[in-house]
């Protein structure tokens, strides 16, 4: 008997005789869990998806500590009838513009509206430029709104920007602080919602867009993730009941399942770290996984109680010594699969992704969690629990079709068409596979929602009004103080927001640059042929001094810092992928390269390029993370089993099921995001599972049995069975998030179902056919033909 | 600055404060206008840095020698301001006529284009030279624009203070001056300002402005002027400090050193 054995029977002893303390101190720490649960609060704070090393991501911060927020949103305002220039829809946008203002965690500075104060009309005259706020006071007979327009047409930095090119729309831009208390997007709009929404009437339509608003209708689907938890519960309970055809079958899974998740919930609020949309659907993946060990354990109780009572124990006797036993047999191979599962898990702590180092950190822990529950409070429940009747025990044992087809799988595979089998499933694996080919990175999270959702339906109506809905800012840092007031380098502003504007897609680009060629023109009558920048700094400098005559100290503030050290130029893309960002930043970056003058550094951030740098972690990291995870897969996969065939042989489903994964995301032109995360973590956490439970299983029948047919259709009717109702039941659990939608949570359920199949399939089918071929030695020993004789006569569930 | 000068302002100091000490306090109104007048000095030439500090405690700083004269009608003042630094600006120049009843008179001289701009009437509420000061900050308005009324006496930096609020009296001031209402500490002894509070057109706390270091500048009648003047805006963050690095009264002040002509000498 293996020493981890040895140590489980005594400590099963121990368990089932405290029985009732062990179940109380289960209950206590559940119950504390369990209030700490209504702490968790949801996380979508763009900082936690962002790779925090990452030049945009850097860039990014640097935005943020001095522009301001990066939270861009599009409130754009279209009057049913007319255009924007009337006394009441001038007055709705100048009442808007006030009361965002007064939110506390909006960038006062960067509201901006037709009402902003710092929004000015540079007008030209006789003596100059004269600077006024354009909306102040509202007009309101003819003359003045005839004054307005001219105004607004006069200074093309806001035109596409705060009022669409035909006048018919206005918009308010508003940016907003993440709350670092309810760091969420419905919170973050929470107020500026209620604000705008009561100036909505029969007299205007009202749209949103940007970042955020995409962020928050995320951030409401991910609100819903109960609601599936509870209907995958519920679907995977079914299941269990069809599996086990018993009550307690179908519950006791389940006990330790829930309580997994209120452990790692738990712990999650104990430890102050936020939910978010990756860990939302972590309680299913704890509920499948918990699930996953239960069932084998509870199928090997089921197996040594009918086995116990064939020698003539009495129920209560042969409850408890199965109990001890199916422990004692399966408590070794938990264990292993466990921590293999966790500490794979737990290695990926080691990413650049915070949300994702969350993920691994809690996903372990819901594993462990599982582990320490099976090993205490099943043992102690089950032994107090009625034992099963003999009908319960009869239906379990009874040969169904599962069994007849796991049966001629077996046979199968020991007379002679592993080979057959193993060409078959690499031929499949190749074809799918090829899909990679195809494979594309891409974070587009606003065709994560139906092309008629709201959402979508404004931001193409905003995207066809105003230059874009998605902001990306390019940080112009100078080396010296006063250095943007250099012509060369305000030109270089200027050539490289020439070239962003001839870019498809690009709807408009604002800087400083913009205000200085507008002064320079103001202050030659308004003559058109000096929109351009002055050639003295000295003449610079003191435009902007004679503007500061007239206008506020922070006027500039989203354009330019206090030193003119720093400039950003803000570029509204009428698209939101990553991919195509990519592409404009890195031809904008040797624009750059030539305009400016030496010592000048370019470099891009918002929220956009923060998505870019997610892809490229993605691509690059993912691929390595998932390399370094089965690297920690094979290394303890060959300690647990003693070689290093064994260690090939648990991480083999890995690598099949990544690569399925992408081959049929490749086929189906779904991009690869972060999504993706989700189903390689699974494959990590369950795929490797099934293999060892099967290896184990088949070595220990193949030692008691001394033949290779019985100890495959003995491993495959037991654990290969209850594998088999673990895939079926996580299948049937994500299968519920079909019913959403919100594409993200469709993309998981799929790539978690064809996880499923395909670690199925390699662990019942696969595995054991190569594993008929190779004969390794960690199984077979040193002379494996001494196993291979001819096969005896057998029928399903006579395995005992 | 001479002993005389010196004597003189604190017996005019005694002499103002004479009616507070009798504990008959003069009304809100009356300590309103004594707080208009201190502020009007025949001459003076003060060298001062303005430093203009973001939220984040970024600094710039503009070194000016500012000219003051009043006119005789003893209310409006001519303002010659011209900068020293920084370099870019150097040379640059602002003037303004006071008009108590009507719109001030400003011309800005910049020297790269070398030739000075009227500049079309400023609202009160626009920001004076790109500080947190407006212009009616700068500029106190009429007394009578606003309704006062005496709130408390109450301590300053160790200055026995009157507490004054002042509302605007008709809503053409309130839109000019963008104030729904200030309270103002009024020093007993001299009449400045220690501190004020200015409330926005939302009645919040838009910025506050504070005094230190008053130095008697003039005798008969006696005033004072402020070595360090702050202004905060507690909405955005920034602040506006002026610093006096040298101050001169009674200084000779000519009439044509208000011109344009002078205005563009560099």
């Amino acid at each position: 008997m293996p020493l981890s054995s040895r140590l489980l029977r005594p400590f099963a002893e121990w368990i089932i005789a405290r029985r009732v303390w062990v179940l109380l101190a289960v209950v206590g720490v559940t119950v504390f869990l369990l209030t700490r649960i209504g702490s968790l609060q949801l996380d979508t704070n763009p900082d936690s998806w962002a790779p925090q090393k990452h030049p945009y991501v850097e860039t990014t911060r640097l935005l943020k500590e001095v522009f301001g927020g990066t939270n861009v949103v599009l409130i754009g305002i279209t009057p049913r009838q007319g255009d924007i220039y009337q006394p009441a829809v001038l007055a709705k946008i100048k009442r808007i513009q006030e009361r965002i203002e007064q939110i506390p965690h909006a960038v006062r500075h960067n509201v901006l509206s037709l009402a902003a104060h710092k929004v000015k009309h540079i007008k030209g005259g006789a003596d100059g430029m004269e600077v006024r706020p354009m909306l102040d006071p509202v007009p309101q007979s003819p003359a003045e709104i005839e004054r307005l327009r001219a105004a607004v047409a006069s200074m093309p930095i806001y035109v596409n920007a705060l009022v669409s090119p035909d006048g018919r729309s206005a918009a308010i831009i508003a940016d907003f602080k993440q709350d670092e208390t309810i760091p969420n997007f419905v919170a973050m709009l929470e107020s500026m919602r209620k604000v705008v929404e009561e100036e909505r009437d029969g007299s205007v339509d009202i749209r949103y867009g940007g970042t955020p608003v995409i962020g928050e209708a995320a951030d409401l689907q991910f609100m819903k993730m109960p609601i599936f938890f509870g209907s995958a519960l519920l679907v995977i309970m079914l299941i269990q009941l069809w599996s086990f055809r018993s009550l307690q079958g179908m519950v006791l899974p389940m006990v330790t399942g829930i309580l997994s998740v209120i452990w790692g919930l738990g712990s999650m609020a104990v430890l102050g770290v936020h939910m978010d949309p990756l860990n939302t659907t972590t309680p299913i993946l704890v509920l499948a996984v918990a699930a996953g060990h239960a069932i084998q354990i509870l199928k090997r109780y089921y197996e040594e109680y009918g086995r116990l009572l064939s020698i003539g124990m009495t129920p209560a006797q042969a409850n408890r010594a199965a109990v001890v036993e199916s422990m004692v047999r399966v408590g070794p191979v938990m264990i292993t699969a466990g921590l293999i599962a966790a500490i794979t898990l737990f290695s990926l702590a080691g990413t650049g992704i915070p949300m994702v180092q969350h993920f691994g950190v809690f996903a372990g822990c819901g594993v462990l969690a599982t582990l320490v529950l099976e090993l205490t409070v099943i043992p102690a429940l089950r032994s107090m629990l009625r034992p099963p009747k003999a009908r319960e025990t009869a239906n379990e044992r009874k040969a169904g079709l599962v069994d007849r087809l796991l049966v001629r799988i077996a046979d199968n595979l020991v007379g002679g068409r592993a080979p057959r089998l193993v060409a078959g499933g690499l031929v499949a694996l190749a074809i799918v596979g090829a899909g990679t080919v195809f494979l594309r990175v891409d974070n587009n999270f606003r065709l994560y929602h139906k092309p008629d959702s709201v959402l979508r339906v404004d931001d193409r109506i905003l995207n066809a009004t105003f230059g874009g809905t998605n902001t990306i800012q390019f940080l112009v840092q100078a080396p010296a103080r006063d250095s943007l007031k250099d012509p060369k380098v305000l030109q270089g502003i200027s050539d490289l927001q020439a070239f962003l504007d001839r870019q498809p897609n690009v709807g408009k680009t604002q800087s400083i640059a913009d205000l200085i060629k507008r002064m320079n023109q103001a202050m030659h009558g308004d003559d058109p042929a000096y929109y351009a920048i002055p050639e003295s700094r000295e003449l610079i400098a003191q435009y902007l001094f004679l503007y500061s005559l007239s206008g506020d100290p922070q006027d500039f503030d989203s354009l330019v810092d206090n030193d003119y050290r720093r400039a950003v130029v803000w570029t509204f893309f009428k698209d939101d992928s990553t991919t195509y960002a990519d592409t404009v930043a890195k031809k904008a970056q040797a624009v750059a390269a030539k305009s400016f003058p030496p010592g000048v550094t370019v470099s891009m951030g918002g929220t956009l390029p923060d998505a870019v740098a997610l892809n490229e972690v993605i691509v690059g990291d993912k691929f390595r993370n998932m390399a370094q995870m089965a690297l920690v897969v094979f290394v303890l996969g060959a300690i647990a089993f003693g070689s290093l065939a064994g260690g090939l042989f648990v991480v083999t489903p890995l690598v099949a099921v990544a690569l399925a994964n992408f081959g049929v995301m490749g086929w189906l032109g779904t991009p690869l995001d972060i999504s993706a995360m989700i189903s390689a973590a699974l494959a990590i956490g369950i795929g490797a599972d099934y293999e060892i439970y099967l290896l184990y299983r088949f070595r220990e029948e193949l030692a008691r049995t001394g033949d290779v047919l019985a100890a495959t259709r003995d491993s495959l009717l037991t654990s290969g069975k209850a594998v088999l109702f673990v895939a079926i039941s996580i299948i049937g659990g994500y299968s519920v998030l079909q019913f959403s939608d919100f594409a993200f949570f469709n993309q998981i359920s799929n790539m978690v179902m064809a996880t499923m199949a395909v670690s199925a399939f390699f662990a019942l089918f696969f595995l054991r056919a190569l594993m008929m071929i190779f004969k390794p030695a960690f199984i077979f020993g040193r002379n494996p033909q001494a196993f291979f004789r001819p096969a005896a006569p057998a029928t399903p569930g006579a395995n005992e | 600055m001479s002993r005389a000068l010196v004597r003189a302002a604190l017996v005019t100091a005694a002499l103002l404060t004479t009616p507070v000490a009798g504990g008959a306090d003069p009304s809100a109104q009356e300590i309103m206008e004594r707080n208009f007048l201190a502020s009007k000095i025949r001459s003076l030439r003060v060298d001062t840095t303005m430093s203009l500090v973001t939220a984040r405690k970024e600094t710039r700083e503009r070194r000016t020698i500012v000219l003051v004269k009043l006119q005789p009608n003893g209310v409006d003042s001519k303002l010659l301001v011209r900068f020293h630094a920084p370099a870019d600006i150097k040379g640059t120049a602002f003037l303004q006529i006071e008009h108590i009843d009507g719109e001030d008179d400003q011309w800005v001289y910049l020297p790269a284009l070398k030739r000075s701009r009227r500049l079309v009437a400023n609202n009160k509420k626009d920001s004076f030279v790109g500080s947190d000061f407006s212009y009616g900050d700068i500029s106190l308005p009429k007394v009578d624009h606003y309704r006062h009324k005496l709130l408390r006496s109450e301590i300053v930096d160790q200055a026995d203070c009157f507490v004054v609020e002042s509302v605007p009296a008709t809503d053409e001031v309130r839109t000019n001056s963008g104030y729904s209402r200030k309270v103002s500490w009024i020093r007993k002894d001299t009449f400045i300002e220690a501190k004020v509070e200015y409330y926005d057109l939302a009645a919040r706390l838009l910025k506050v402005q504070q005094t230190a270091d008053h130095q008697p500048v003039q005798s008969n009648p006696a005033r004072w002027f402020p070595r360090y003047r702050e202004m905060a805006n507690h909405q955005t963050g920034h602040r506006t400090l002026i610093r006096v690095n040298a101050i001169e009264s009674g200084v000779s002040a000519p009439d044509d050193q208000f011109t344009t002509r002078s205005l563009e000498r560099e």
